[in-house]
C-alpha cells in the first residue's frame, strides 16, 4: 500500500463523526487550557489523560493530539493580548506580539499566529507522512547497542536543550533513571526497591509522576503568588492586511521547516524551535533592530515553528519508540496504556492507527484555527476567571485522575509526593522534563544495555564503541555534555 | 547553607542510598548481568556527578547560581496545608467514598488555602464534585470509589 493510499485510509477513519468530535473536543479543551498561564501542554495532557482511558487507541491519541495542538494555539493568545505566555513555547511570541497589541494590532497578530500555526502545522504533517515509512525501515536495523547510543544521546540532548545548567539537568536524568529502576527487574523479574509496598512492584508510573510534578507542583508554586487580575486589551481588527500576509509568508515557511527538523531531534521541542526560528528571522531581516517592537515576522516565525515541531516530534516516537520531549512521553504513555508499544514495528503492526493519527493531525490543525479566530473574546473572559476556582478544578482532576489510572489510592499518594518533588525542583531551578523522560526511558535503556553487554564477549563495554552507529551517538553525547558543561545553554526549561 | 548546597547533598545521599541498597540485590547470574547492575551504575553516576558539582561550588565561591526565593510564612503554611490535604485525600478516598472525601478536600482547600467564605467554598466544592462525577462516571464510565465505611 502506498503512502497516499494509507493516508486516505487513515483519513477515512479520522473523519468519522466520533473522531471529529474527539479532535474538536481535544482542540477546544487544549486551547482553553493553553490560554491559562502555567498550564502548558505537558500539564494539560497529564491532567486530561484519564478522559481518554475508555476510548480506543486511535481516538485517544486523536484527542490528545488535538489537545497538544490546541495548547500551542491557546498559548499564543495570552502572549499577544496580555504579555503572558500561556505555555513555554509562546514565550518568544510575546516579544513582538504584545507590542503589536499595544499598537492596536492585536487582531492581525492573533490572526497571523493562527494562520502561521495552521500552515506550518500542515507542512509538518506532510513531512511526517513522507519520512515516517523510510525512517521506520532504517529503525529495523537497530539492535540493543544502537538503542543504548540513541537513548543516551537523546537524554543528553534533552538535558542540553531544556535547561540553563547541564549539571542539574543530568542530575535529574540520573534521578529519573534511578526511580525508573523501582519495581521488577525487566530481565530477571526480581523485585527492586519496593520495600514491601505492593504498588511499587509494577514500578512508578509515568502518569502519577507527570501529574504530580506538572499539575500539583505548578499549583504549589502558584500558591506563593498573590491572586491578581489582569487587564485585557480588546483587539480592534481581526484580519491582517495584505502586506502583513506577504511579510509573514517567508517566516512561516522557514519557521515551519526549522520547527519540523528540531522537533525530530530527541530533546528538541516547540520552545527550542520557536527560539531558533525567531533568531533566524532576525538574522535574515533587513531591520533586525525593529524586532521586539511589533514586527509581524516576530509573531509568524515562532508560531509556525512551535506548531510544526509538534509533527516532527511524532517521528522519533513512532519510529524508535523514543519520545523527543515530555509531551511525546505522555502520548507514548497513553499508547502503552492501550497496550501498544511504539517502536520499529509500530508502523507495520499498527499502520492503521499510525495513519489515522497522521490524518487526524490535519483535522486537528484546522480545529484550533476555527476556534481561535472567532473566540478571542471568550478566551479573554476565561483569563478573568478567579484563579482559586481554576485551582480547585486542577486539584480535583489531578488527584481523581491519578486514582482512576488503576483505581488505586496509592497512585494519589505518589502524585502528591512527586508534586512536592516537582515544587522543590522548580524552586531550586532543576528542570523537570529530563526527569520524566529518564523515568520513561530508564527501563528501556537498562534492558538494551544489559542485552548489549550479554551480546559482548566477557560483558565487555567495548561493544558500545565498536558498533559504528552506537559509537557515533555516544561520541556526540560526550561532546555535547563536555561542551555544554563548559558553556551554559541559552535556553530556558520548557517544562517550567 | 544555601538551597543549592542542600539540593546537591540530598542528591548525593540518594546516590549513596542507591549504592547501599543495590549491594543487597542479586549481583550476577550465569547467563545475565545481575539485577543490581543498572541501579548501581546510575547511583555511582549520581554520586560522581554531585561530587563534581560540589567541587565546582568550592572552586567558584561566587558562582552565578540565582538565590532561591523561598515562600513567605503565610504562603509556606498554605503549601504545607495543601500537601496535608492532598495526602489525607489519598487515605480518605476509599474510606469515605468519592463524594464526601472530594467535597471535604475541595471545601477545605477553598476555605483555608484561598480564604474564601463558607458559602462560596461549599458552593464551588458541590459544583465541582457533581460536575466531575457527571463527566467522569456518567460520560466516560470511570469507576469512582464508594465508601468502605458507610457502604455507599
Amino acid at each position: 500500500m502506498s503512502v497516499f493510499e494509507a493516508f486516505v485510509q487513515g483519513l477515512t477513519v479520522a473523519a468519522r463523526p466520533e473522531n471529529l468530535l474527539y479532535a474538536g473536543t481535544g482542540a477546544m479543551v487544549g486551547t482553553l487550557v493553553g490560554v491559562l498561564p502555567g498550564l502548558g501542554p505537558a500539564a494539560t495532557i497529564a491532567i486530561l489523560l484519564p478522559l481518554t482511558f475508555k476510548l480506543d487507541p486511535s481516538s485517544a491519541l486523536i484527542m490528545l493530539a488535538g489537545i497538544y495542538y490546541g495548547t500551542q494555539y491557546g498559548g499564543s493568545t495570552t502572549s499577544i493580548l496580555l504579555n503572558i505566555p500561556g505555555e513555554a513555547s509562546s514565550v518568544v511570541t510575546t516579544l513582538d506580539g504584545y507590542q503589536m497589541a499595544r499598537q492596536g494590532r492585536a487582531g492581525p497578530a492573533l490572526a497571523i499566529a493562527a494562520i502561521a500555526s495552521f500552515v506550518a502545522g500542515t507542512l509538518g504533517v506532510v513531512g511526517l507522512m513522507l519520512l515516517a515509512v523510510p525512517l521506520s525501515e532504517i529503525a529495523l536495523q537497530f539492535g540493543p547497542p544502537e538503542y543504548v547510543g540513541l537513548m543516551v544521546f537523546g537524554l543528553t540532548l534533552a538535558s542540553y536543550l531544556g535547561t540553563t545548567s547541564m549539571i542539574r539537568a543530568v542530575t535529574m536524568v540520573g534521578l529519573g533513571l534511578l526511580v525508573g529502576t523501582i519495581g521488577l527487574d525487566p530481565i530477571s523479574g526480581t523485585e527492586r526497591f519496593t520495600f514491601g509496598w505492593l504498588t511499587l512492584q509494577g514500578g512508578i508510573g509515568l502518569i502519577p509522576v507527570a501529574m504530580g510534578m506538572f499539575g500539583i507542583g505548578e499549583l504549589l508554586s502558584s500558591l506563593e503568588k498573590p491572586e491578581s487580575s489582569q487587564s485585557v486589551i480588546a483587539p480592534r481588527n481581526i484580519l491582517p492586511t495584505r502586506e502583513d500576509l506577504i511579510r509573514s509568508s517567508g517566516p512561516v515557511v522557514r519557521g515551519g521547516l526549522i520547527g519540523f527538523l528540531i522537533g525530530i531531534l530527541p530533546g528538541g521541542g516547540a520552545l527550542v524551535a520557536s527560539f531558533v526560528a525567531y533568531a533566524v528571522e532576525k538574522r535574515l531581516s533587513r531591520h533586525p533592530e525593529r524586532f521586539g517592537s511589533g514586527m509581524i515576522e516576530g509573531v509568524a516565525a515562532p508560531e509556525a515553528a512551535n506548531n510544526s515541531a509538534v509533527a516532527g516530534a511524532f517521528i522519533p516516537m513512532f519510529i524508535f519508540g523514543i519520545p523527543s520531549n515530555v509531551v511525546m512521553a505522555l502520548l507514548m504513555g497513553a499508547l502503552m496504556i492501550h497496550g501498544i508499544q511504539p517502536g520499529p514495528l509500530f508502523m507495520k503492526e499498527h499502520s492503521a492507527i499510525v495513519w489515522t493519527i497522521i490524518a487526524s493531525m490535519y483535522i486537528g490543525n484546522v480545529m484550533p484555527l476555527l476556534l481561535n479566530l472567532p473566540l478571542v473574546g471568550l478566551f479573554v473572559r476565561l483569563l478573568q476567571f478567579p484563579y482559586w476556582i481554576l485551582s480547585t478544578f486542577v486539584v480535583l482532576f489531578t488527584l481523581i485522575g491519578s486514582y482512576s489510572l488503576e483505581n488505586n489510592p496509592d497512585d494519589v499518594l505518589l502524585t502528591v509526593i512527586f508534586g512536592f518533588f516537582g515544587y522543590l525542583a522548580r524552586k531550586l531551578d532543576y528542570p523537570l522534563a529530563p526527569f520524566v523522560l529518564a523515568l520513561l526511558l530508564g527501563p528501556m535503556l537498562e534492558r538494551a544495555m544489559r542485552q548489549a553487554l550479554i551480546m559482548s564477549p566477557g560483558y565487555s563495554p567495548k561493544i558500545f564503541f565498536t558498533q559504528p552507529i552506537c559509537a557515533v551517538f555516544l561520541i556526540l553525547a560526550i561532546v555535547l555534555f563536555v561542551v555544554s558543561t563548559l558553556r551554559r545553554a541559552p535556553v530556558v526549561d520548557e517544562a517550567n | 547553607m544555601t538551597g543549592h548546597w542542600v539540593a546537591s547533598i540530598a542528591v548525593l545521599l540518594v546516590g549513596m542510598t542507591g549504592i547501599w541498597l543495590s549491594r543487597s540485590l542479586p549481583a550476577d547470574k550465569t547467563q545475565e548481568l545481575g539485577t543490581n547492575f543498572f541501579p548501581l551504575l546510575i547511583s555511582l553516576f549520581l554520586c560522581g556527578g554531585v561530587a563534581v558539582s560540589l567541587v565546582g561550588f568550592f572552586l567558584k565561591r561566587d558562582h552565578a547560581l540565582a538565590p532561591i526565593q523561598w515562600a513567605n510564612r503565610s504562603a509556606g503554611l498554605r503549601i504545607a496545608l495543601s500537601l496535608l490535604l492532598f495526602t489525607s485525600y489519598a487515605f480518605a478516598l476509599e474510606r469515605l467514598g468519592f463524594f464526601l472525601s472530594t467535597f471535604l478536600l475541595l471545601f477545605i482547600f477553598c476555605r483555608m488555602v484561598f480564604g474564601k467564605s463558607w458559602f462560596r467554598s461549599a458552593s464551588l466544592a458541590s459544583l465541582a464534585v457533581l460536575s466531575s462525577y457527571a463527566l467522569l462516571s456518567w460520560a466516560l464510565g470511570v469507576r469512582l470509589p464508594a465508601s468502605s465505611w458507610f457502604g455507599a
